[in-house]
């Protein structure tokens, strides 16, 4: 019979695990407000959520502390499932918050987030993926682990009683703003993403067959990149304001000095580099062996670039597509400061008004647009890579 | 021709100092920029104050997230602290994908408004670029290089100073560059949290419709970036030279 | 066959190649040899057009290559490199099938076409066909590398030191399949190499190269006995040359201008593969062996074991000699 596996200790778990637990017991979790105006009162989870929920929620930190502290692959399976209860309990806290301190004379109260829930949500979600790393698990139980999460949340949103978050509160009494916000805001990241990828790829195939463009084209770029957004927003304003007054007839098709004119313009501008420096790398790279015998079998020119060249380049080209997207995302939200609209309307309304369920309310889907651009495009990326491989990999596996 | 990188810091860093302090002579062309407007030259604040402020907002958040970026990376490269690499590396990628206008706004409704607020998410936000890039610095050191150096019997205290610091050198200084650079775009939009920055102008300008105010700190702000950028260009030119 | 008549080319004013005339006979190996830089390899891309030659004619069938269409001149021209250039993006079937689908042949004759060649070229189709190439060894990425070259079944093969970056033991067994393709197909072969034992295993005809000028244009046999000057002499090494010789002829040819020894038609005593020599081994193999047994004289077996004579010290070195 094989010997037990040596216990060793997983100082991570241990560290985030406690950090948690003392979080739990130190931090705020959530805060009462009778109405927007007045400002609300903090509790901890104790206080807020009462104690049988509190006492489980420790148990279950605890019981990742002492995992961390005797850790083998077998427990730690069981401390991915910890955790993953632990996300699938969060909301169910929030649930318990509305049940307890909220009465029905009280229709406007609101419930704010505090700063236990979101340290919870971060720490928890690390030792998810620090376990599931450790163990190698399996794609599909990961998948299983998020869907429990997404459903135990849905579920606790479909139950009505989260309805009592501030930012529900504020998402429902401007959910028409908020929908056409969110369109704006992909409007301007696609438009912007989709029109400097068409003008990078040409420009990155221009310096490919001109090297002598190459640094000045590249250099200009990074130049663009180096200038504050807000401060490249207020250079567009005068021009384009003295354009759309000069020829009055622009300003029928939204260009003037603020609006969506300016973002997109700069937009455009900070994503050139990325395209175009992956574009141009990837095209580059592309192993001159392939290319050689592309053409020495008789291959046109279109067709090596086409068939092999293009295709061949797609990871890199796509890793600069995301770079860029995820970069716009961001960047659009400061473009709502010169009226291009988008989710960023909210953040500074919200920090206008000092209303902090508002500015949640445009800052994190904000980051949720961002996070799903990386996942999906990263995906994408591993994808193509894994079919069709990059060629310097290709070169190393048929040398000897 | 190129001109030596020096040069043109040094240039950029002229124009700067001759924005700062002498804007209001520029008054005619404003006029000409927002014509009807009673006042063209932003008075609420002088600019150099406001460039100050600035610059030490986005100096200090750099120091403090150089120290814990640089030593973040080094601690958890060494043999103890390996077991946290993952975890760190995981936080320092995903956390780029956050927008930092975001993580400004997320520092409001747990810090309130002010100067605190914008240096704390500064310090947060430019940490990532340099925990990444040290780690990338280090990780990228061959370890037969280590390897040798162990042999030839280096202490592990001697092998991070005299061989992975230095030959990770170049790209930890590229992380702090692209820390600074977005440190300098982020602390602008950090006057809407209540900061003095040259942000002020340029949100003045958009909030009294006034193209001038915007355009002064938006040209302030632009010289000052790219002022720094070229600065650190200098910096690289000489490190990698040797 | 191939004519080359004062080709010359340039590179930014260095001369590459420089006026050559060449003629490689149709179904014969022509193999360009000489140190790195000595204009073989781009001799071999001027042929397909790869480099436009800049004074010159070349021919291919009494053809100047510049009066056909440059993509038809390569489709008909097979093309086999060190680095199998082999697109990592498409599987082995497909790789193979490229120059096919360019001609536009029917889809079933593309896929019989190729899995003919994987067969002539021992991989077996119903493995390896899916693959892509990153998941075949070295050696396998050069069969396919050759069988993608054949593939058009073209009259003529350019090859650039196709197994310069294979492992000894891989290498010998390609350049045997070579020699037993070429034996079955025919193809007028231009190989480039830097290996003067593969260059003399694979060549009817090897070029000398140095400096962009052909210093020597001869049969393997010739140029070992009759180098034409001492770069020659040295690049066949001057040493050892008398067992690079040994090794051009296999023991089989001294049975049949020697007078057999008798044939008594038993199996040698306690034969083994070390105690006796095989008739298709080299002279040098029968040398080697006898050295190793410390015998004068060693019992030859054809591929069934019989044996067909006795082969003497004596005798490799009056063949070797000659």
């Amino acid at each position: 019979m094989a010997a037990p596996e040596p216990t060793r200790k997983n100082t991570v778990l241990i560290v985030l695990a406690a950090s948690a637990l003392a979080g739990l017991w130190l931090l705020d979790f959530s805060s009462i407000q009778p109405n927007r105006i007045v400002p609300g009162i903090s509790q901890n989870l104790f206080a807020a959520a009462g104690t049988a929920l509190s006492v489980v929620l420790s148990i279950m930190l605890a019981a990742l502390v002492l995992l961390g502290l005797w850790s083998r692959s077998r427990r730690l399976v069981a401390a991915v499932v910890i955790a993953t209860a632990g996300l699938c309990l969060l909301p169910w806290l929030l649930v318990s918050v509305s049940l307890n301190q909220l009465t029905d004379d009280q229709p406007s109260a609101r419930i704010g987030l505090g700063a236990a829930f979101w340290l919870l949500l971060f720490l928890l979600s690390l030792m998810l993926v620090e376990c599931w790393q450790r163990v190698n698990l399996d794609v599909h139980w990961r998948l299983i682990a998020m869907a429990a999460v997404i459903g135990s949340w849905s579920w606790a949103y479909s139950s009505g009683q989260l309805e009592a978050l501030g930012l529900l509160r504020e998402y429902h009494s401007r959910s028409g703003q908020f929908h056409q916000a969110l369109r704006q805001h992909l409007l301007l990241v696609g438009g912007a993403v989709g029109c400097s990828l068409v003008l990078g790829f040409a420009l990155a195939v221009q310096i490919l067959r001109r090297p002598r463009w190459q640094e000045p084209v590249l250099n200009v770029l990074s130049f663009f990149q180096t200038i504050p957004s807000l401060a490249l927003f207020g250079l567009l304003i005068a021009p384009l304001s003295y354009l759309s007054n000069q020829w009055p007839w622009l300003q029928q098709f939204g260009i003037r000095g603020i609006g969506w004119a300016p973002a997109v313009l700069a937009l455009i501008g900070y994503s050139l580099l990325p395209i175009v420096r992956n574009t141009w790398v990837a095209l580059s790279e592309v192993s001159p062996g392939v290319v050689d015998a592309a053409r020495g079998m008789g291959m046109s020119p279109a067709q090596v670039f086409i068939q092999v060249r293009l295709p061949l380049s797609l990871p890199v080209l796509l890793e600069g597509v995301r770079i860029t997207t995820i970069q716009a995302i961001g960047l659009t939200a400061v473009a709502a400061l010169i009226g291009a609209g988008g989710l960023g309307t909210f953040i500074f309304q919200g920090l206008g008004q000092a209303a902090n369920e508002l500015i949640l309310l445009g800052a994190l889907p904000t980051i949720g647009l961002a996070l799903l651009a990386d996942g999906f495009l990263t995906a994408a990326i591993q994808w193509l890579r894994q079919r069709h491989l990059s060629t310097s990999l290709t070169a190393q596996a048929t040398a000897p | 021709m190129k001109l030596p990188s020096h040069w043109s810091a040094s240039g950029w860093l002229v124009v700067l100092i001759m924005a700062t302090l002498g804007m209001q002579y520029l008054e005619r062309f404003f006029r000409w920029v927002a014509p009807g407007q009673r006042q063209v030259i932003y008075q609420r604040d002088d600019f150099l104050s406001l460039m100050l402020n600035h610059a030490s907002l986005v100096g200090l958040a750099s120091i403090v997230a150089i120290t814990i970026g640089v030593g973040t990376g080094i601690l958890v490269t060494r043999a103890w602290g390996r077991d946290f690499l993952p975890t760190v590396s995981l936080i320092a990628s995903v956390g780029q994908t956050f927008p930092p206008v975001a993580v400004l706004a997320l520092c409001v409704p747990l810090l309130g408004f002010g100067a605190g607020p914008v240096i704390l998410s500064l310090i947060l936000y430019g940490l990532l670029p340099i925990v990444r890039n040290t780690l990338a610095g280090i990780g990228d050191v061959e370890p037969a290089v280590i390897e040798s150096a162990r042999g030839m019997g280096m202490s592990g205290t001697q092998i991070l100073w005299q061989v992975e610091i230095p030959l990770a050198f170049n790209v930890i200084l590229a992380g702090i560059r692209t820390s600074v650079t977005i440190n300098i775009a982020t602390a602008a939009i950090g006057s809407t949290i209540g900061a003095r920055t040259l942000g002020d102008p340029v949100i003045a300008g958009l909030i009294n419709n006034n193209i001038a105010y915007t355009l002064q700190g938006a040209i302030l702000i632009g010289l000052l970036a790219v002022t720094v950028d070229r600065l650190f260009e200098v910096v690289q030119s000489v490190s990698t030279r040797r | 066959m191939i004519e080359l008549i004062g080709v010359s080319k340039t590179f930014n004013g260095r001369t590459a190649v420089d006026a050559i005339d060449l003629t490689i006979p149709k179904g014969s190996i022509c193999v360009l040899v000489g140190t790195s830089g000595c204009g073989k390899s781009t001799t071999l891309r001027m042929i397909n057009r790869l480099l436009p030659h800049d004074a010159g004619i070349i021919r291919i069938d009494g053809q100047e290559i510049r009066s056909f269409n440059e993509q038809k001149l390569r489709q008909q021209i097979g093309y086999a490199i060190q680095s199998t250039g082999l697109f990592p993006h498409w599987t082995v079937e497909r790789n193979i099938g490229l120059v096919p689908r360019l001609l536009r042949w029917p889809k079933q004759k593309i896929q019989d076409r190729v899995e003919e060649l994987m067969t002539l070229l021992d991989l077996d189709p119903a493995i390896y066909a899916r693959q892509y190439p990153r998941q075949l060894s070295g050696g396998q990425a050069q069969r396919v590398g050759v069988a993608r070259a054949l593939a058009g079944n073209p009259e003529t093969l350019l090859m650039d030191e196709p197994f310069g970056a294979l492992d000894p033991i891989t290498r010998d067994n390609l350049q045997n399949e070579l020699l037993r393709i070429q034996a079955q197909v025919k193809k007028t072969i231009v190989f480039v190499t830097h290996d003067i034992d593969e260059a003399l295993k694979l060549a009817s005809q090897i070029v000398v190269m140095d400096q962009g000028r052909i210093v020597q244009v001869d049969h393997p046999e010739q140029l070992l006995r009759h180098p034409a000057n001492a770069y020659v002499e040295n690049l066949f090494g001057s040493q050892d040359r008398g067992l690079k010789l040994a090794s051009l002829f296999p023991v089989r040819s001294l049975f049949e201008t020697d007078t057999p020894i008798q044939a008594n038609g038993l199996k040698a005593p306690g034969s083994g593969p070390e105690d006796c020599i095989e008739a298709t081994d080299s002279l040098r193999l029968a040398l080697s062996k006898m050295l190793w047994a410390g015998a004068s004289e060693m019992p030859v077996v054809d591929a069934n074991g019989q044996v067909l004579g006795q082969l003497t010290l004596e005798q490799i070195l009056r063949a070797n000699g000659k």
